[in-house]
């Protein structure tokens, strides 16, 4: 009997020390880990997943040095998502508290940028301008500058740009290829553009003849045909005493014609932006923004985008 | 007499492709929260037209039976009611006109091709065409 109840009451025991086997099992994520996380899927290229990384790590570790390099990442991200807009809010915010630092500079440098990377080349220069005037003793000036450059590149400014490149300090690793761009932004004045005005005067004079210039010949017979069949349609109408219907035709006419002539301006804009862009593409752009902002006043270089 | 035909007829298109004065439009440039119903792709900020409207008409009853042709993206008449909604009747209608006339191949040149619905497409949306006049005020200056 004694023996009977010993076993149980061994096996009782035993279960009462042991540690429970499905005790759930528990991890501790310290700072470095969750930081290191969130860049690594920031580095896979999800970008809106990272956000969430890093505001996890800015709400956990609200004291960690890294907090505002972490907003700058998650600022980073939306850019890269190309959601512009909340990236310019995270930039605006952290380069409002932290506007004496470096790392407000670098904010504003990447507000310049997103809009740089959005084409709005003059809200782009604003911001770049304010950079260079606000942090003159650090790489931010050159980086910016740099970017003024390409900027006015952009905008086919190609004197200002070569002139810019050449404000970029000789110290600067950006220096070797601001002088390369300083020469070779001149060369932008040498494209064969095409004038918006003379291809509207052109479509004006006879229907067509806009698109001819700007080398688009099927287009160009196509406004010719359609303009031509209108217009004879309207005054044969007026010839025969429809008036009511010439009146219509007319209004008719007068889109196809106005109409004409725009897409004869509109052809030449786009075929000297493609022009444009073909020779910016072949131009190299040697910006890399680091992420990491020092205390030496240098851009980081543990992770860098090539913009 | 003839003059006088033909200048009534001249006022009632007019009116007919502009819409009517005021209305929804004019409340709405007073106070620009002032939603209404009719808030979809045929009336932007002019309110009624005859372009939005005929374009509706072909995109519900003609464009189905003819067949998806248009080579672009937005479709032709997507892209006219975005670009009448946008600039207006006038604007709209040139920048309509514009597009028929340049959805040809030659467009290639200039403006991207995308792969969308098993067929290559030229991406030719209403910012590609008035980028050079046109820029939205885009002011964040603090």
């Amino acid at each position: 009997m004694t023996k009977r109840l010993c076993l149980p009451a061994l096996l009782l025991l035993i279960l009462f020390f042991l540690p429970a086997a499905s005790h759930s099992a528990r991890i501790t994520i310290d700072s470095d880990d969750q930081f290191r996380f969130a860049e690594e899927t920031m580095e896979k290229g999800e970008y809106l997943r990272a956000v969430t990384e890093f505001e996890r790590f800015i709400h956990f570790f609200p004291d960690d040095e890294r907090v505002p390099r972490a907003r700058l990442l998650i600022g980073m991200c939306y850019m890269k998502a190309r959601d512009f807009e909340s990236a310019r809010k995270v930039f605006h915010a952290l380069h409002k508290a932290y506007e004496q630092d470096l790392i407000g500079g670098k904010a504003l440098l990447l507000m310049g940028e997103s809009y740089y990377r959005q084409g709005v080349y003059k809200e782009a220069e604003y911001y770049y301008r304010q950079v260079a005037e606000t942090y003159p003793q650090t790489e931010l000036k050159n980086s910016a500058v740099y970017r003024l450059g390409w900027c006015r590149m952009q905008t086919r400014q190609w004197r200002d740009a070569s002139d810019t490149f050449k404000d970029v300090a000789s110290g600067s690793p950006l220096y070797p290829s601001s002088q390369d761009l300083a020469q070779r932004s001149l060369d932008g004045e040498t494209l064969p553009y095409k004038n918006p005005v003379t291809a509207g005067v052109l479509a004006g004079l006879l229907p067509g003849l806009g698109h001819v210039y700007t080398n688009r010949y099927k287009d160009g017979a196509v406004a010719f045909l359609l303009n031509g069949l209108f217009i004879w349609a309207t005054v044969e109408s007026f010839n025969n005493d429809n008036d009511v219907l010439g009146a219509i035709l007319v209004f008719t006419t007068v889109g196809w014609y106005t109409g004409n002539i725009y897409s004869a301006v509109n052809s030449a804009h786009k075929h000297n932006r493609k022009l444009k862009d073909n020779f910016l593409q072949g131009l190299p752009d040697s910006l890399n923004l680091g992420l990491l902002a020092t205390r030496q006043g240098h851009l980081g270089l543990t992770v860098s985008f090539k913009f | 007499m003839r003059s006088l035909r033909l200048a009534v007829v001249f006022l009632f298109v007019a009116l007919l492709v502009t819409g009517p004065p005021g209305g929804v439009s004019q409340a709405r440039a007073q106070n620009p929260d002032i939603q209404t119903p009719s808030d979809d792709d045929r009336t932007g900020d002019t309110g009624f037209n005859l372009g939005t409207w005929l374009v509706g008409i072909y995109r519900d009853n003609i464009s189905p039976v003819d067949g998806d042709r248009c080579p672009s993206i937005p479709s032709c008449s997507s892209y006219s009611l975005q670009a009448m909604k946008k600039h207006g009747f006038f604007i709209g209608w040139m920048m309509t006109v514009d597009r028929l006339i340049h959805e040809g191949e030659e467009e290639t040149r200039v403006s991207p091709v995308v792969y969308s619905d098993g067929q290559w497409k030229i991406f030719d949306p209403v910012e590609n065409n008035d980028y050079w006049w046109h820029s939205p005020d885009r002011n964040h200056h603090d």
